[in-house]
């Protein structure tokens, strides 16, 4: 038996973004315009993508949209049989721009809102107006007919408009709606204090969820993505490593999540130096935690080790500073208590700044 | 839930913006593609969706395929109207 191919690609076509959300996945470390990679070596990235047997490409950032040629790639894409993604913030995206997408086959579109409340929203993001331009984008993608996912990333500051939020959805169009708790890694990690909610606050958003969910079968499909702080086991993170997807970073690195870079040690290659397939097949990074053969216990002997794949590598690392643990997300793990411990004072605490997302903090956090 | 237990003989179903159904060289299979996932199809699966044109109803579906596979007409109805159903509640395909 081969490995199994991939069947999607989260193509990251710049870190460059007029948004500041300071719970960003990106790293810290953003990639400069001048490390981009150029529209020929996409185009070939698009080929060898489609060969390999990805499914979906989303294309993402940052904002994938400050580059201009967004819909070159989205039509090369759709041309090879690949069912397109567009991850954005929609502040760069006037009407025509949308419409254009469409004509040239992009499938779904999915844009990210920062809380219903106009206000709350421009303040999350570091951008005034930004909501009130989202959407506009959101309808004007439902009317020419694009698939709409709405997506929130809910913190301690927005969770409480939840039933608001799913209201919003129906209300501009979306048939998707992804509600994600802030995954603490990256800019995430630094913001942890300000931005995670009480047990009681996602105990009230579960009820909510559950009962919507119900509601609105066949017409809004939820996707919630559960606090790994509050949960007894943890996520299947990627679908297991190297198993499903693959992300390629704006300077043309491959990796297998987009926080993958976060663990040292790890060497990734470029699309520039070998091809797609012999990464995702070859590749160290790739098979250093594909399988079952890299666990330690818990997951080892754990009935559920191929279910959850011991969830989240990165996670592992940031907080029990070994990979290969398990996720302390998972209540078998020996620091899950800690983490519990470590949310709740968290969620209780005062702390109300945030550090937004940028260069320049980056660079600054990088000297440290 | 205004797509649920509306489903009858004169349903005529059709794609959601961003659902399609596409063959798969690589994996030799034809599947949906949605937003955000895909269903692989078994051989009389594939028979059923490849009839969803947004013009052809359920019963004249039903009656294809009832002579493809040479097999009672109620029979099919279930088989078919139970697949569509749950295609319909994942918000793949709407009428």
């Amino acid at each position: 038996m081969g490995i199994p191919p991939p069947l999607a690609m989260l193509a990251e076509l710049s870190h460059r973004c007029p948004l500041k959300c300071p719970y960003c996945y990106n790293p810290l470390e953003l990639s400069a315009r001048s490390d981009e990679l150029d529209t020929d070596t996409w185009l070939r990235v698009l080929h060898e993508a489609a060969d390999l047997g990805i499914l979906q490409v989303h294309f993402s950032g940052g904002e994938p949209a400050v580059r201009d040629d967004l819909e070159v790639l989205v039509e090369a894409a759709d041309q090879l049989g690949i069912y397109t993604n567009l991850i954005t913030s929609a502040l760069l995206l006037g009407r025509n721009r949308i419409h254009d997408l469409a004509e040239r086959g992009l499938q779904h579109i999915q844009i990210s809102f920062q809380d219903v409340r106009p206000d709350e929203a421009d303040d999350m993001a570091g951008y005034p107006g930004a909501h009130v331009i989202k959407v506009a984008a959101a309808r004007r993608a439902a009317e020419v007919g694009l698939a709409l996912t709405m997506n929130v990333v809910v913190t301690r500051r927005n969770i409480d408009s939840l039933e608001q939020i799913i209201e919003f959805a129906l209300e501009i169009g979306a048939r998707r709606l992804e509600i994600a708790n802030v995954q603490y890694y990256g800019w995430a990690l630094k913001n942890r204090a300000a931005l995670m909610p009480t047990r009681a606050q996602i105990e009230k958003a579960m009820i909510i969820i559950s009962s919507a969910e119900t509601r609105l079968v066949g017409s809004l499909a939820i996707d919630y993505v559960t606090p790994d702080y509050y949960a007894r086991r943890p996520k299947p993170c990627m679908g297991g490593w190297a198993r499903k997807f693959m992300n390629v970073s704006p300077s043309g690195m491959v990796l297998p999540c987009h926080a993958a870079e976060t663990i040292p040690g790890l060497e990734f290659e470029s699309v520039l130096k070998r091809p797609l397939k012999d990464i995702w097949q070859q590749s160290k990074s790739f098979n250093l935690f594909r399988g079952l053969e890299w666990m330690v216990e818990p997951c080892r002997s754990c009935d559920q080790r191929e279910i959850d794949w011991g969830g989240c590598r990165c996670q592992a690392l940031a907080l029990t500073g070994d990979a290969k643990n398990a996720d302390p997300a998972c209540e078998f793990s020996p620091y899950h208590g800690g983490m519990v411990k470590l949310a709740e004072a968290e969620a209780s605490s005062p702390a109300f700044d945030l550090v937004y997302r940028g260069y320049s903090q980056a660079s600054g956090e990088a000297r440290n | 839930m205004k797509n649920r237990g509306t489903l009858s003989a004169d349903t005529v179903p059709h794609f959601t913006p961003g659902a399609r159904l596409q063959y798969d060289k690589v994996r030799a299979a034809w599947i949906i593609q949605a937003p955000e996932r895909y269903f692989e199809l078994d051989a009389v699966a594939t028979e059923i969706v490849k009839r969803i044109d947004g013009a052809t109803s359920v019963e004249v579906i039903v009656g294809d395929l009832a002579a493809l596979y040479n097999a009672p007409k109620n029979r099919i109805f279930s088989d078919v109207s139970a697949m569509l159903q749950d295609l319909f509640d994942k918000g793949v395909l709407a009428a």
